[in-house]
């Protein structure tokens, strides 16, 4: 072959290439849409042959984030489509770009049918009486095991909850490595350190610690939650804050979380490489016992359980000195869907509602996701035997107190993107808490005042 | 017969679809944006903005952030034009003359100009992790003391995301160069030969005049490029550690997130500026001194 041949066959060779694989890349989306479309085309004839005298076919739209796309409800979506000939026409949108997507939506009068999120969280970034359906009359509204945790203030009820609660948030460790080690579970802060010494001595590290910054918040969350102590004063903390009657260096308890978390760092417990590791990688060093606790909720458990089945983990309270009142945290989180105010389909949207509130579909979101079921008949899994126990034995107390970022809804688009990042920041700067929250003050103050907040 | 007013005219018919597309998507959001950046226009008051003058302005620049953001957008944008107009004149020189092998190579440094820069970044952070790729390779040719967690402090951060813009563009700036030195008269070398010149002077005296053109072109693609920069430090840093490796569009990005858009839009307006400035003022400079072949 002479080399002008050779030319031409590696010029159409790569050509080739080149054009195969950008068509590779066109097709795999194309096969999945016409996939999804054949399926659905599929289904819905199906449902038009069987039933379509008795159910005429009915699309609502809805807005998911994409973390929250869960095999369950994408069962539960299937369901109605087959049963009942509704389809359920999902916009997933990135985590992060949720609040901004929804907001906009919402504000030029086009909102999806269905809006998820966290249920009691939404009532601090939307205006619930002016572009959410009010469901308190809903037959399903009487057999909520956790009403409060989606009644507004005003009283009424916004949103259907799949959670009666996010279950308990502390601190999650491997229990196989506590066992190899004889260590027992502390109860005191001066415990937790010998604890945390005695792990760094046998080269574990004892505190995990991700670059994705939902973690040291959580720790700060629960953190501040345990130093307010009780729900009415992680109310009046909140309520203050919020009206700007008291800054947050106002309050020593809370300076004291901050500087909790941050005297870790000096004594080395946590992993050099904070500020680069990912979530999952931590997530796989604590299952592995490379590391030994991480902060966050009942929800890590059943994670590290799917992803790591040999894992032995568990959850205990942190025992650090500012729980003056001994009080276990539980999110005020549950995982939900809100109608729109002015959906046209909102007679839909409550049949759904309704259909969801059963068994035979609730069932569905809760496998592989165990939690606690926001409805009395509904099979939550299996939920680790600690949490479950812990839960109790507080509850039974009435010693239950929520996350802080709970009460202060109405600033919390600004924690990913400040709060949170200065959390994973101070320590190489040498930031003290008070310094970090008299920071997070000002942008609270510039954000309020550009919302025109009172008293800011 | 056509009139001479429609010859005149028909030349602006092909202009008419593209002025509508440009107005529509360049200059009306420009223009809603420079507005709206003197207003207090957020997610929650979307219709019902209110003039607040140079407020917008005055509050992004009393933002630290903001101006760590201007800082390093000037930093990277400098850094990567000297970086990557260097490299691919060093390639260009190297590659100009045409072989099978020179041919192959340069497609290899042409690559990565072709990926996303989301895949180089994904990418690089598993290289540059602190039990990445790189640390690996340092750890086993016995360097482990150079072995530095890469993304996790401001210097060694910024640089790696300097560095890798430079690796990914060079290739680019070598295809302009190599095109710019063939279009140079053999005969000035030729001539130079006879004369005894070496192959430092030609260089300097032949090659670096006529290349002037290629230089322009270049260094304007670049620096505008560079100053918009927003994909391969979202990926990489995230704008962290902190907000030590914010730039511009990062900055403009997070504003909105806050849905401050007032502020974000004010924001934008300063990065356009910026690079509409800088690009007119190197434009003009650089053409000033190009040689006519």
């Amino acid at each position: 072959m002479n080399s002008k041949m050779l030319k031409k066959v590696f010029t159409v060779v790569c050509i080739i290439s080149l054009v195969g694989s950008l068509a590779g890349c066109g097709k795999a989306t194309k096969t999945t849409t016409d996939t999804e479309k054949t399926s659905s085309t599929e289904a819905k004839s199906t449902v038009e042959d069987s039933s379509s005298e008795t159910k005429k076919e009915v699309t609502v739209t809805a807005l998911l984030q994409q973390s929250r796309n869960y095999p369950g409800l994408q069962k539960m979506i299937d369901k109605l489509k087959a049963d009942e000939n509704i389809i359920v026409d999902l916009q997933i949108v990135p985590d992060d770009q949720y609040n901004n997507l929804l907001q906009m939506q919402i504000n030029s009068g086009e909102a999806p049918d269905l809006i998820d999120y966290n249920l009691p969280a939404i009532y601090g970034l939307i205006d619930p009486e002016t572009y959410l359906a009010d469901l308190s009359d809903e037959a399903w509204v009487e057999n909520l095991v956790n009403p409060s945790i989606v009644t507004h203030k005003d009283g009424k009820v916004y949103g259907f909850p799949f959670q009666a609660s996010s279950g308990v948030s502390g601190i999650v460790y491997n229990k196989q490595v506590f066992e190899d080690n004889d260590i027992a579970i502390p109860t005191t802060e001066e415990e937790f350190n010998a604890v945390c010494d005695t792990l760094l001595a046998k080269g574990i590290t004892p505190l995990l610690l991700p670059s994705d910054n939902w973690v040291p918040q959580i720790w700060m969350s629960i953190g501040e939650g345990l130093a307010a102590g009780s729900v009415e004063k992680a109310r009046e903390i909140a309520d203050a804050l919020l009206t700007h009657k008291k800054e947050f260096t106002d309050y020593p308890e809370l300076i004291k979380v901050v500087d909790t978390y941050l005297g870790m760092f000096d004594k080395g417990y946590f992993n050099q490489d904070y500020l680069t590791v990912s979530y999952d990688a931590c997530l796989e060093r604590l299952a592995k016992g490379e590391g030994a606790m991480l902060f966050g909720s009942a929800g890590i458990l059943s994670a590290v359980e799917g992803a790591f089945p040999d894992a032995k983990v568990s959850l205990f309270n942190p025992p650090f000195d500012y729980n003056t009142n001994d009080a276990l945290v539980s999110g005020l989180f549950s995982i939900g869907f809100c109608a729109s105010k002015n959906s046209p389909k909102l007679d839909t949207v409550k049949r759904i509602f309704d259909l969801w509130s059963t068994p035979e579909y609730m069932n569905m979101w809760f496998e592989g996701n165990a939690g606690f079921p926001s409805f009395p008949d509904v099979d939550g899994g299996d939920m680790n035997d600690d949490v479950v126990a812990l839960y109790n034995e507080y509850s039974a107390e009435g010693k239950i107190v929520g996350e802080m970022n709970n009460y202060l809804n109405d600033i919390q688009p600004l924690y990913k993107t400040t709060l949170w990042v200065y959390y994973l920041d101070a320590p190489s700067k040498g930031i003290t808490g008070e310094e970090l929250l008299a920071t997070f003050q000002k942008d609270v103050n510039e954000y309020m005042k550009e919302k025109q907040v009172e008293g800011f | 017969m056509h009139s001479k007013s429609d010859k005149k005219r028909y030349p602006i018919y092909f202009v008419i679809p593209a002025f509508i597309f440009y107005s529509i998507f360049i200059i009306l959001p420009f223009g809603i944006s420079f507005i709206m950046s003197f207003t207090d226009w957020n997610i929650e008051r979307m219709y019902i903005p209110i003039f607040r003058g140079f407020d917008n302005y005055i509050a992004i620049f009393r933002n630290s952030v903001f101006i760590r953001s201007i800082f390093n957008t000037l930093l990277f944008a400098v850094a990567t034009t000297i970086l990557k107009t260097l490299f691919g004149l060093l390639l260009a020189l190297a590659l100009v003359k045409v072989s099978r092998l020179n041919n192959i190579l340069r497609t290899i440094y042409y690559i990565p100009c072709a990926l996303s820069p989301m895949i180089i970044g994904v990418i690089f952070t598993s290289i540059l992790a602190n039990d990445g790729l790189l640390n690996n390779v340092l750890s086993t040719l016995g360097f482990s003391a150079v072995a530095v967690n890469w993304l996790a402090s401001y210097g060694t951060a910024m640089s790696s995301v300097i560095l890798i813009e430079g690796w990914m563009w060079s290739g680019f700036n070598m295809f302009i160069f190599i095109a710019g030195i063939q279009a140079i008269s053999k005969d000035y070398y030729e001539s130079a030969d006879i004369e005894g010149a070496p192959a430092w002077a030609q260089f300097k005296s032949i090659t670096m005049p006529l290349l002037i053109p290629s230089f322009t072109i270049i260094i304007t693609l670049n620096i505008t490029g560079s100053l918009k920069v927003f994909d391969l430090i979202y990926v990489l840093t995230k704008g962290g550690p902190g907000f030590d490796t914010q730039v511009l569009s990062t900055f403009v990005y997070k504003a909105f997130g806050l849905g401050l858009l007032g502020q974000s839009s004010a924001a934008s307006i300063v990065l356009s500026a910026l690079v509409v400035c800088i690009s007119f003022v190197l434009n003009r400079y650089l053409t000033k001194r190009e040689v006519e072949l």
